[in-house]
């Protein structure tokens, strides 16, 4: 290529990114100036110009890209500020998509599901920033309450409420619906199996809900989380997810040998199976998010001093 | 210069640039000329940060422009406009209170 060719090249590259009304102004006073310093640093050489120097120049002005957003700057699609939350959601994306998998839901297409997940976050991310630069002041941070903050009357309601359910219809589901319902519908179909009633797994999951229950009291008693009743909980309830996903398949019977089903009757297992594999996959989940918290969680004075 | 130091002169200068540019347009100039006019007032600004911001602060109303064709090449000529002049002013001021309280800064830091 001549010199003026490369000149043209660079000159254009710069123009078409450019917004139509500016370009062919900028494109030929960018083109004079340009032929200007090549001619000013080609007599400071003292040597005619060259591809050397052309090439130095175009260098030293940048790439064209960058030259055309200092002409007319563009937002950003994702804001820098915005950069982690974005990665956080699609790292949150695989997550669910895992979890999914995990609990035996019916088998989708993961790639194109992500591929679509990072399109609509992009989207979102946009129309935030957009609406951001649109609307000053709107969007505004507010205080919140750290991951550690829950008032006593909470805690207790969450008490109460662990108590009632899950537990108690975990623990006799029969009696349970009987209660509610005042014998008003029929119960059979939860007769559990005998297997299950004696297993390790089922006592195992009674006490990842008994211990939800405790640590909400002592959360009132305290009047707030401790870090480790925070993590006595995380713990619970993360056994608590993979707990329930294992309900929504035929349970092992080890240490012996052999499978066994939750309920007595076929139908039952077939309904209650992927709504095992739904909440055990949400409680996961929620799980997971509340070790994220804990992890990220700033070790600030006012931290250290709660925990 | 260390790495460090010149990084912190360019930030310093970053500031600036728009006063500087301001300064050396009431009276009319076209790109080239007011790089070099900024050059031999000790205010060097790479070409490609300079012409874009010449085209910005235009679009912003503080300068007029115009093409000179009875010069070959053609070149395009910028200068302050009553709205630049006004910015003028006002930024110069504000630079001044600045120098002051910097040398206070340092005097200060100087004295310790």
């Amino acid at each position: 290529m001549t010199l003026d060719e490369i000149l043209e090249a660079y000159v254009r590259d710069v123009a078409q990114a450019l917004p139509r009304a500016q370009r062919d102004d900028v494109a030929l006073e960018l083109r004079t100036l340009l032929d200007e310093e090549l001619a000013a640093r080609a007599q400071a050489v003292g040597r005619t110009p060259d591809r050397a120097l052309l090439m130095a120049l175009l260098t030293d002005h940048g790439r064209p890209a960058d030259v055309a957003q200092r002409y007319y700057p563009r937002p950003a699609l994702i804001e820098a500020a915005d950069t982690r939350h974005f990665l956080i959601w699609a790292l949150a994306g695989l997550v669910v998509l895992g979890v999914r998998t995990l609990t035996g839901a019916p088998a989708i297409d993961d790639s194109q599901t992500f591929v679509l997940w990072l399109g609509l976050l992009l989207l979102g991310f946009a129309l935030l920033g957009w609406w951001r630069r649109r609307h000053p002041g709107t969007l505004s941070w507010k205080p919140r309450h750290d991951a550690y903050y829950m008032p006593r009357w909470l805690a207790l309601f969450c008490a109460v409420a662990t108590a009632m359910f899950p537990l108690a219809m975990y623990a006799a589901p029969q009696e349970f619906v009987r209660t509610l319902f005042l014998g008003a519908i029929p119960d059979s179909g939860l007769m559990l199996t005998d297997a299950f009633q004696h297993s390790w797994q089922r006592a195992l999951t009674l006490a990842c809900l008994v211990v939800p229950v405790m640590t909400y009291l002592v959360v009132a008693a305290q009047g707030g989380w401790r870090r480790w009743s925070r993590r006595v909980s995380i713990v619970s309830y993360l056994l608590l997810g993979l707990l329930l996903i294992a309900h929504s398949q035929p349970m092992s019977a080890w240490p012996a040998s052999g499978t066994f089903e939750v309920f007595a009757l076929p139908h039952a297992n077939q309904v209650a199976s992927p709504v095992f594999g739904a909440v055990g996959g949400m409680v996961l989940l929620f799980t997971l998010y509340e070790i994220w918290l804990e992890w990220q969680r700033p070790r600030t004075a006012l931290a250290k001093q709660v925990a | 210069m260390v790495e460090r130091e010149h990084s912190g002169l360019t930030e310093l200068r970053r500031g600036v640039v728009i006063l500087a540019v301001l300064s050396q347009l009431r009276k009319p100039q076209y790109g080239y000329s007011l790089k070099q006019a900024l050059a031999e007032g000790d205010m060097p600004i790479e070409e490609g940060t300079l012409y874009p911001l010449l085209r910005r602060l235009e679009a912003q109303g503080l300068l007029a422009s115009e093409w000179n064709t009875g010069h070959a090449p053609p070149r395009r000529y910028y200068r302050l406009n009553a709205e630049g002049k006004r910015a003028l002013a006002t930024l110069s001021a504000a630079w001044r209170e600045q120098v002051q309280v910097m040398n206070g800064f340092l005097d200060g830091d100087a004295g310790r």
